[in-house]
């Protein structure tokens, strides 16, 4: 025990080396602590795609802090865009593509052969919806209030479903947006599911509002920029070393131990798992207290899941210009049966999917005449009767089918395939998490034990942004300021 | 519906409650009788009936370290016969409940409360693999109070050599029972099916002190008269694990808090701290969950109120702001002049 640390850092996925990195900015002497064999977290190539790798976790980036891409030089690091505005695709079995774009008159365009009334009011939904989402950047993005209120309590109470009938009159324009509206497994006809479109529209990726990118060399770029800043912050990242308890002292964390018996002493510990697997997992049962182990002890009911396939030839809907995500839903309302079927433990007979070929803008991620199909699935239940192993083929049959509607011959053309299942570990998600302050997400009832993960942002997605903020508030723990 | 219970004692109870008044608290239904006899515990010893108190037994191997994080002291420190008072808060330090924790073994603890939370316990307690059983039903309590209390119970053959907050089991004539000082007096605990034996048996001894039953309109004035809190009937307790109020502090209770120790909901219980005082009204009509103004400016309010007939006037418990709280100052409580007095407003009767 040679070794001490101010701050030990649980996970090296891309938040906590983020966190580590923002940490031993800060001059505090930091370790990361991670299970596998590599950082990278989800972003990492741990997924077995025929003789390919490929990421567990998110597909695009939509969301990435432009603050920590700043501050930590991420760009110079090696973080460069295959993809910088994704256009949304919506697949129609009725009609045409519907195309939005960057360009609003383009995606009327696109729009009009459904309704042209829609097409009139997009570009007015989209240049308010942006407006209302620079505002709540205040609250979103920082940890400040928003001076929106008024809005905001609109918003607050509205859910998406009713928000989309309100702006829109053609099912197409609604059904683009069901998958969207799933965001951390949210019934689309829950109060307040609008704010996912705001939260959304918030972000900013490559200096343009509300953008989905692809990092060129694929979201392992990411991972590399961020432990490349962390290891230029002199961050100490141990592989191999999951994490099985903490250590307290009194009602303050004082370290943690390794499944190898071994003990690490520090003040501060920043936990990039979910709330219910740091607080019940790691932590002793009663230092979490009563009643939040209690609330803890639920398992979220709708998740998401990951397919990826490699195709000998590109899928016919890639040809689809401007090129971006391909979301395929039918009809939103159906979207909301499908959610309490998946709340019921039960394969949805509809579903909502997001696919993307990241092989389109970055060839270099497979070799020569393959093509990698990143789709997730939602809503789907985390939990079901039958168990995902035996779920899995049945959903695994339908999603081929229903892709295989919209690019014919897709099927014959597969040469590999893996199935990521919803993560039961996740917490569960609900819309007063997006109006919670930064301090309430961060924050547990064990002194100095902050998450600095997704379970940390505002909705579930790679952001880093809680990152940046958990190690702000953590370092003025230490420093005993109240915060 | 399952209605109300009757207590063990329920047969002579119904007898001794010549006014045919009655109360129910904790699904009991229980004697309600005469102010007045707060004035016979002044003066002689009474008994009532305190069966419905909620009781609830903590086992396992691990119920040392779960009644250390549930309550505000550190009841795992006690040895086996002895009890403390203590509060127990939820995550966030709103106060869920008041009681006394006695220990009566080595892995085995009695919580005793005037207000039911079984589920807060159950739930907490599983997180320990502790077992916990609702046991209210598997006793008869008395209480006896009054200077003449002692002598009682020695002429019915118990010995009374008892500390406060202290415990003790006996084998009294072909009984088990179990004799404390948990309140302001003596409780007797004995098996259901001996209450009507222990009750007859206690006032046969007690013909020559003038012993007399009560009911618990004069258990409650007792309680106010002594500055005792209790929680449903002085104060709402929170009833969800995340609400803040009513805090320790804002109730006057710090004292019930053990700073150093670790508890469930320490985090909250800092914060602007308010004094707990007894208020004396000039008429006798009660004030209870009223403002207190001093000057046309709330200082504080009032939580339970009743007519003393020691003191021949209302009095009532209140939390003041703590330059309000000196003795003598002079307030109103809507329309109503009073003036804040230091607690115990009398002596406990029990005490020598």
């Amino acid at each position: 025990m040679s070794d001490t640390f101010d701050a030990l850092v649980i996970g090296a996925g891309p938040n906590g080396l983020a966190a580590a990195a923002y940490l031993a900015q800060a001059g505090l002497r930091v370790a990361v602590l991670e299970a596998e064999a590599a950082a990278g977290g989800g972003c990492a190539n741990n997924l077995a795609l025929g003789d390919l790798a490929v990421p567990v976790g998110a597909q695009t980036l939509y969301a990435l802090d432009p603050r920590v891409v700043k501050d930590l030089k991420l760009v110079r690091r090696g973080l460069k865009f295959a993809a910088r505005d994704l256009a949304q695709i919506g697949l129609r079995s009725d009609g045409k593509p519907l195309a939005l774009g960057r360009d609003a008159y383009a995606a009327a365009r696109s729009i009009a052969p459904y309704s042209q009334r829609d097409a009139e009011r997009f570009v007015v939904f989209r240049r308010e919806l942006f407006a209302f989402a620079r505002v709540m950047r205040a609250m979103w993005w920082e940890d400040g209030e928003t001076e929106s209120q008024d809005e905001l309590r609109r918003l607050a109470v509205t859910g998406a479903a009713a928000f989309l009938d309100a702006a829109f009159e053609s099912e197409a324009m609604k059904a683009i947006f069901a998958f969207d509206a799933m965001a951390g497994g949210l019934s689309p006809a829950a109060a307040g599911t609008s704010l996912l479109f705001a939260w959304r529209a918030a972000q900013e990726m490559c200096g343009l509002q509300g953008a989905v990118a692809i990092p060129r060399v694929g979201m392992a770029a990411l991972a590399e920029a961020l432990s490349a800043a962390a290891g230029a912050a002199c961050v100490e990242i141990r592989t191999n070393s999951p994490v099985a308890r903490l250590l307290l002292s009194g009602d303050a964390v004082a370290g943690v131990a390794l499944a190898s018996g071994e003990e690490i002493p520090a003040r501060l510990v920043l936990s990039n798992l979910s709330r219910r697997e740091t607080l019940l997992n790691l932590a002793p049962a009663d230092a979490t207290g009563f009643a939040t182990a209690k609330r803890l002890g639920r398992a979220p009911e709708v998740g998401e899941a990951k397919l990826v396939l490699a195709l000998k030839a590109v899928p016919g809907f890639a040809a689809i210009q401007p090129a971006g995500r391909f979301v395929i839903a039918e009809r939103l309302e159906s979207c909301i049966g499908a959610h309490g079927e998946a709340r019921a433990g039960r394969l949805p007979g509809e579903l909502a999917l997001e696919a993307v070929v990241p092989t389109m803008f970055d060839p270099s991620l497979a070799p020569p005449g393959v093509h990698i199909l990143s789709v997730l699935v939602r809503p789907l239940p985390v939990s079901p009767e039958e168990g995902w192993p035996r779920l899995a083929s049945r959903l695994i049959e339908n999603v081929l089918v229903l892709l295989e509607r919209h690019a014919p011959g897709l099927y014959a053309n597969i040469v590999g395939l893996n199935f990521v299942a919803p993560k039961p570990s996740r917490d569960p998600f609900d819309v007063s998490h997006m109006l919670a302050p930064w301090r309430a997400r961060i924050s547990t009832p064990i002194g100095g034990l902050f998450l600095c993960g997704e379970a940390a942002e505002p909705v579930p997605a790679l952001s880093c942004c809680a990152a940046r903020i958990a190690a702000a508030i953590a370092v003025a723990h230490l420093k005993g300021e109240v915060r | 519906m399952t209605g109300l219970r009757a207590t063990p004692f329920h047969g002579r109870v119904a007898e001794a409650n010549k006014l045919n008044l009655w109360e129910n608290w904790g699904g009991f239904t229980l004697a309600s009788g005469d102010p007045g006899e707060a004035l016979a515990a002044r003066f002689g010893a009474v008994v009532v009936d305190i069966s419905w108190h909620w009781r609830v037994s903590i086992r396992g191997e691990r119920a040392g370290e779960f009644v250390s994080r549930l309550l505000t002291r550190d009841a795992s420190r006690l040895r086996p016969g002895e009890a403390l008072k203590a509060l127990w808060l939820n995550d966030a330090g709103g106060v869920r409940g008041s009681g006394t924790m006695a220990r009566m073994g080595a892995e085995s603890f009695m919580l005793v409360s005037t207000a039911e939370d079984f589920g807060w316990i159950a739930d907490a307690a599983a997180l320990y693999g502790v077992a916990v059983r609702d046991v209210t039903a598997e006793e008869g309590v008395l209480t006896l109070l009054g200077p003449a209390a002692g002598k009682v119970l020695a002429a019915a053959g118990l010995e009374v050599d008892l500390g406060p907050l202290a415990l003790r089991k006996f084998f009294w004539r072909g009984l088990d029972v179990m004799l404390s000082r948990l309140g302001d007096g003596f409780e007797l605990w004995c098996k259901p099916d001996d209450a009507l034996i222990v009750w007859d048996r206690i006032f046969k001894a007690g013909r020559g002190f003038a012993l007399c039953p009560a009911g618990q309109r004069a258990l409650d004035i007792l309680d106010l008269e002594n500055g005792a809190m209790q929680p449903g009937r002085d104060f709402a307790p929170a009833r969800d694990g995340f609400s803040l109020e009513p805090s320790p502090q804002s109730l006057g209770l710090s004292g019930l808090v053990d700073r150093d120790h670790i508890f469930n909901g320490r985090a909250g219980t800092v914060g602007p701290e308010k004094v707990l005082a007894g208020i004396l009204f000039d008429s006798e009509t009660p004030a209870p969950q009223t403002v207190l103004l001093r000057n046309g400016f709330a200082v504080g309010h009032t939580l339970g109120s009743l007519v003393s007939p020691a003191l021949r006037r209302a009095i009532a418990l209140a939390v003041l702001d703590a330059d309000a709280a000196a003795p003598g100052t002079a307030l109103t409580a809507a329309g109503a002049a009073c003036r804040t007095c230091a607690l115990p407003f009398l002596p406990s009767p029990g005490s020598p």
